[in-house]
């Protein structure tokens, strides 16, 4: 029988032990986006450094000049570089992110640590089954989420043309949360499936006639699995992860008003590291969260495929021989009652063979013994 | 505070009657004369179908030919019918925008469809004229539309007689599209009603209504009642005169009630029976004004806030153009979503908020609209071909009164943390499309509605606000009270503006005169562009000028010019002119900057010595015009030894340099050290220190780098 353990613990037990994972991630977010910054920098720099009309921006926050910066924006020799170029680290985190999702789950499951290599070369083994699993997220988002934001558009209507005032946005507002609710189901669902991906890439899948055992690579074999958990699971997995994406946005929201209350200073780091804070704090949450799904998943592993039996070399019959077929293995009472204290699930590598004695022809050292 | 109220409550009671005895019926016109030469007098009866939306009326029209010449025809509006697809409000909506609903789908929704039919019209002397009714488009020939109705008169109306038109007509209000229809339960009734147009210039000013162009009317009384449920509060142009309740006797029966207007050139109503009502007074010099806000209940801050900005605009527009004369002025908070919000009409106006505001648009709107009470409800100029002299106008003093009321630098946002500016918010708008059309482009005629607003409203006030720093704020204000207190109840042209502030700026000696007149009637229109001599050299010396009675001596012709009675009509061409010929009339945009500032010691080859103060520099500094558009230009350099020098340049050619001798680096340069010319397109070239401050840059790139980054973590939430 398996442990059970408390999925908001263990996850993040399971993020800080795998830390490394969500610094390279953060470290990535912040450098791309910087790294792409450099030109919007640049073009403003050449704006404002020299000119006394920006200096209102310096003992303050005057949104006029900022205004007029947006518009000299498009004119000059690097001709809206911001524009241009500031968006570029977007889509290039996404694909980065696409690489380090996988390896950090791979790391969680295994114990492996979070090593840049490790979550790159994981990634790279898992690139295109997590590209899968987005398309087919995007898919069923889009027809379950559609028809809702239909009717969230309906109900808006309605409630538009009956209500207005405060009582019109919060009737609104509770629309949007239905939609961000039936949102958040579907992501835990498709998490799930990639925590199974990733448990199921550790599994061999047999050898058929002649091929080599491989890891399974069966996107649809996590679906069920995830579905079954999900299901008898969600009153623990939803209300940890609602809590944890709340967290995260909250954290962003009231750090960045924070900062935002920094702006007519004299000094920008104070808004900077605020403003870091926050992306950070949401990062981490996200992390825990796939921390708590990877426990949610180790506490309900999809069963490791029975490899079919290994025929002995034709001619030789040997009654010890660990892997004879008619073998039975030995186990102590200790084994018998214990469940694995580890993780649960199996080591894809076959147990060592284990002798009652020693092979006699096989060279052991004994230094108690002299030598002959 | 309460003994003010106590006292004001009193000197209202004990004015009131004394007022009343002396004023007019809905002015506080001194001894009751009328304030404007009435054209038209209206009375109209409604009934007001608040469910279909439907309005059924009579209306009486006494239209006094005061042209000086027979009028075989008259024109009439029905703005309504602009709201149906084939019209060309709807044409030119769908095709280059709107100023509010923009139209754009390719079905045109049937609650948006919009009427007004005159089912029967007669005239006292003419008979039936139903038959003589036909639908004319002065503008584009657009046989669709009918905004515009003709009636050709049996015989012609003679100079000085009267004809009296007794129509019936009905209204189907559409779902709100441009400043009237109905949201929710919420009716705005303008351009409701059939309209003559103006005679003016020697001929019919009738144009179709556009989507980009507002109205022009004569002045007039109303004399109106509207009967509808009685649930339903009213808020009207003019004052209530009466309530009727029709005896019915069920909760859901009407009631009638009746208003009356004078000197005014429309009348607008709105009902909703949402509305909460919050009352107040303002004292103005010709009596009490009663400001009555009708705002939703929805909005409960909206009442209080409209009230305190109207009393201080009010107060703002005595003090520095004059005195508001009527006795009422409402303040109609429309349902949210509504295209209805930010309208004026006579002694009425819409506001805009909602439940949530924490800018001051709320206020802004409030201020804009009751400044059109004066730039278009008193001085009722065209705004079909003269928009800027009512948009650009308001929303210049609108930056005004708003400074003044709110902060110069805090008008629009004040946050401990940020601020914005109305100036800077106008500016920004005529930055971001300076240059397609001129300010006195009639309005239909723009490239499309997106340069019409930026150019009407930002370019006119950012220009205005620009001229207020050339030839001094009193003296702008002096001229603005002046332009009001003479065409206030007339109908205005660019040119009678231009004039004003010309006039009182040569009297001030805030400009010269560069000899040339002008024929006042000489009128600007898109087909007879009007011309002054471009002397780019005595504008430069705009500021060398004299008073008015050195430049009489000066210029003794001048004398002769303003006061000879045989040439009331001509004017003298001021230095101003250069400015107002590239700024109102042209499309020129203005762009100076600082090119370049090299300080190298004089003896370059000798080693540096160890006192600094020893070397000798020779500094040159750069300056450049990169628009097109020329004006003197003043520049302050700044040496690192604490001395400033202002130098002019006369901003022709396309660049100068000055240079120096001195034993000080040159360390920062400015043009308009006093930022006074807010027209320039880049305000950041304007000035150069050689001391890096890399504090703003960083500001906003922190921004832009935490938004790509947060934007980035909620992209990656699809995988």
């Amino acid at each position: 029988m398996l442990e059970r353990r408390n999925i908001f613990i263990h996850g993040l037990s399971l993020t800080l032990r795998r830390l490394p994972a969500l610094l390279w991630t953060y470290a990535f977010n912040l450098a791309l986006a910087f790294l792409f910054s450099i030109p919007f920098n640049l073009q403003i720099s050449a704006l404002l450094n020299h000119s006394l009309a920006a200096q209102r921006l310096s003992s303050g926050f005057d949104l006029g000049p900022i205004a007029e910066t947006y518009l000299h924006l498009h004119e000059g020799p690097i001709r809206d570089a911001g524009g241009e170029f500031g968006h570029t680290s977007i889509p290039l985190y996404l694909i980065v992110y696409f690489f380090l999702v996988p390896g950090t789950l791979f790391c969680y499951q295994t114990n492996a640590p979070a090593r840049l290599s490790t979550l790159l070369q994981q990634g790279l083994l898992y690139f295109w089954r997590f590209f899968r699993i987005t398309l087919l997220t995007l898919i069923v988002s889009g027809l379950v989420l559609g028809p809702l934001y239909f009717l969230q558009g309906k109900w808006a209507d309605h409630v538009d043309d009956h209500i207005v005032g405060r009582h019109a946005f919060l009737a609104t507002l509770a629309g949007n949360i239905v939609l961000f609710l039936v949102a958040s189901i579907l992501r835990l669902y498709f998490d799930l499936v990639e925590v199974y991906t990733v448990q199921l890439g550790l599994h061999l899948r047999p050898a058929v006639f002649g091929t080599k055992a491989r890891p399974d690579r069966r996107v649809r074999r996590a679906l069920g699995p995830a579905w079954r958990t999900l299901r008898s699971h969600f009153s623990q997995a939803w209300p940890v992860f609602l809590f944890l994406t709340l967290v995260g946005f909250a954290a962003v929201v009231l750090t960045a008003r924070t900062s935002m209350h920094m702006l007519a200073q004299p000094r920008v780091w104070p808004t900077f590291l605020l403003a870091q804070l926050g992306l950070f704090l949401m990062l981490l949450t996200r992390f825990w969260q796939r921390g708590a799904e990877t426990s949610l998943a180790l506490q309900n592993p999809i069963p490791a495929p029975s490899l079919p039996p290994i025929l002995p070399i034709a001619g030789v019959v040997n009654p010890n021989d660990p892997l004879h077929p008619g073998r039975r293995i030995q186990l102590t009472p200790e084994q018998h009652t214990h469940p694995p204290t580890h993780e649960p699930i199996s080591n894809p590598e076959p147990a060592p063979p284990s002798l009652d004695a020693p092979d006699p022809g096989v060279f052991h050292h004994e230094p108690t013994k002299p030598p002959q | 505070m309460l003994r003010t109220r106590l006292i004001t409550a009193a000197a209202i009671l004990l004015t009131s009657p004394v007022l009343e005895a002396q004023s007019g019926i809905a002015t506080n016109s001194p001894n009751g004369a009328p304030l404007s030469t009435r054209v038209v007098a209206y009375t109209i009866d409604a009934r007001l179908d608040t469910d279909k939306k439907y309005l059924d009326a009579t209306e009486t029209v006494t239209y006094k030919n005061l042209t000086g010449q027979p009028l075989a025809t008259v024109p009439f509006h029905l703005y309504l019918n602009a709201f149906r697809p084939g019209s060309t409000f709807t044409r030119e909506t769908h095709f280059n925008g709107g100023v509010r609903d923009s139209e754009a789908d390719n079905d045109y929704p049937a609650e948006k469809l919009g009427s007004i039919t005159i089912s029967h019209i007669d005239a006292d002397g003419y008979g039936d004229l139903t038959s003589a009714m036909h639908f004319i488009a002065p503008d584009d020939g657009n046989a669709q539309d009918h905004t515009v109705t003709e009636i050709t008169l049996p015989h012609p109306l003679a100079p000085n007689d009267s004809i009296i038109f007794h129509l019936a007509f009905q209204d189907q209000f559409p779902l709100s599209v441009a400043r009237n229809g109905y949201k929710r339960d919420f009716i705005m009734g303008g351009q409701w009603y059939p309209k003559p147009g103006v005679f003016w210039h020697g001929a019919w000013n009738c144009h179709q209504y556009h989507s980009t162009t507002e109205f022009f009317s004569d002045f007039a009384t109303f004399n109106v009642t509207l009967t509808l449920p009685r649930r339903y509060v009213v808020g009207a142009s003019g004052v209530p005169t009466g309530e009727l309740v029709n005896a019915n006797g069920t909760p859901n029966g009407t009631r009638t009630l009746s208003f009356y207007a004078e000197d005014v050139g429309d009348f607008a109503w709105a009902a909703s029976p949402n509305f909460t009502v919050t009352d107040g007074v303002y004292l103005s010099s010709l009596g009490p004004v009663k400001v009555h806000v009708l705002a939703l209940a929805a909005h409960p801050k909206a009442g209080p806030r409209y009230l305190d900005i109207a009393r201080k605009s009010l107060a703002f527009f005595e003090q520095h153009y004059g005195p508001y004369p009527y006795k009422l002025l409402t303040v109609i908070d429309p349902e949210p979503g509504s295209e209805i919000g930010g309208m004026e009409y006579p002694t009425l106006f819409t506001g805009d908020t909602s439940w949530y505001d924490p800018s001051y648009i709320t206020e802004l709107t409030i201020e804009h609209e009751f400044g059109h009470q004066y730039w278009y409800g008193m001085v009722a100029t065209n705004e079909f071909e003269d928009a800027w002299l009512d948009e650009g106008i308001n929303s210049y003093t609108e930056v005004r009164a708003l400074g003044a009321i709110l902060g110069r630098d805090t008008s629009v946002f004040n946050r401990s943390y940020a601020n914005a500016s109305d100036y800077e918010l106008q500016r920004f708008e005529y930055l971001s499309q300076p240059d397609y059309d001129p300010v006195t482009r009639w309005a239909f005629k723009f490239r499309d509605s997106d340069s019409y607003g930026r150019i009407t409203y930002g370019k006119s006030a950012t220009l205005l606000a620009t001229l207020e720093g050339l030839i001094g704020r009193d003296t702008l204000d002096e001229a603005m009270r002046t332009y009001f207190l003479r065409y206030r109840f007339t109908h205005p042209t660019t040119e009678d503006f231009l004039r004003t502030i010309e006039e009182v700026a040569i009297k001030n000696g805030r400009a010269g005169v560069t000899g040339g007149t002008v024929d006042s009637s000489t009128h600007y229109t898109e087909q007879n562009q009007y011309h002054v001599v471009f002397e780019t050299d005595k504008a430069s010396h705009a500021a060398s000028a004299t008073d008015a009675a050195g430049l009489m001596k000066l210029h003794p012709e001048l004398d002769s010019l303003f006061n000879s009675p045989d040439h009331q009509s001509v004017f003298p061409v001021s230095s101003l002119r250069p400015f107002f010929d590239q700024a109102v009339y042209g499309t020129q945009v203005l762009d100076y900057a600082i090119d370049g500032i090299y300080s190298n010691p004089v003896q370059w080859w000798l080693p540096e010595p160890k006192d600094k103060k020893q070397i000798q520099y020779l500094s040159t500094v750069y300056l450049r015009r990169k628009g097109d558009f020329i004006l003197p230009v003043t520049a302050e350099i700044v040496f690192d030894d604490g001395t400033r020098l202002r130098e002019h340049w006369n901003g022709v050619d396309r660049w100068t340099k000055f240079t120096y001798t001195r034993n000080a680096k040159v360390i920062s340069v400015e043009i308009d050290p006093d930022h006074v010319v807010l027209l320039d397109a880049n305000l950041f070239n304007n000035s150069y220190t050689i001391d890096r401050n890399p504090i703003p840059a960083r500001k906003l790139s922190n921004i832009w780098l935490s938004f790509n980054q947060l934007v980035a973590q909620l992209v990656a939430w699809v995988v």
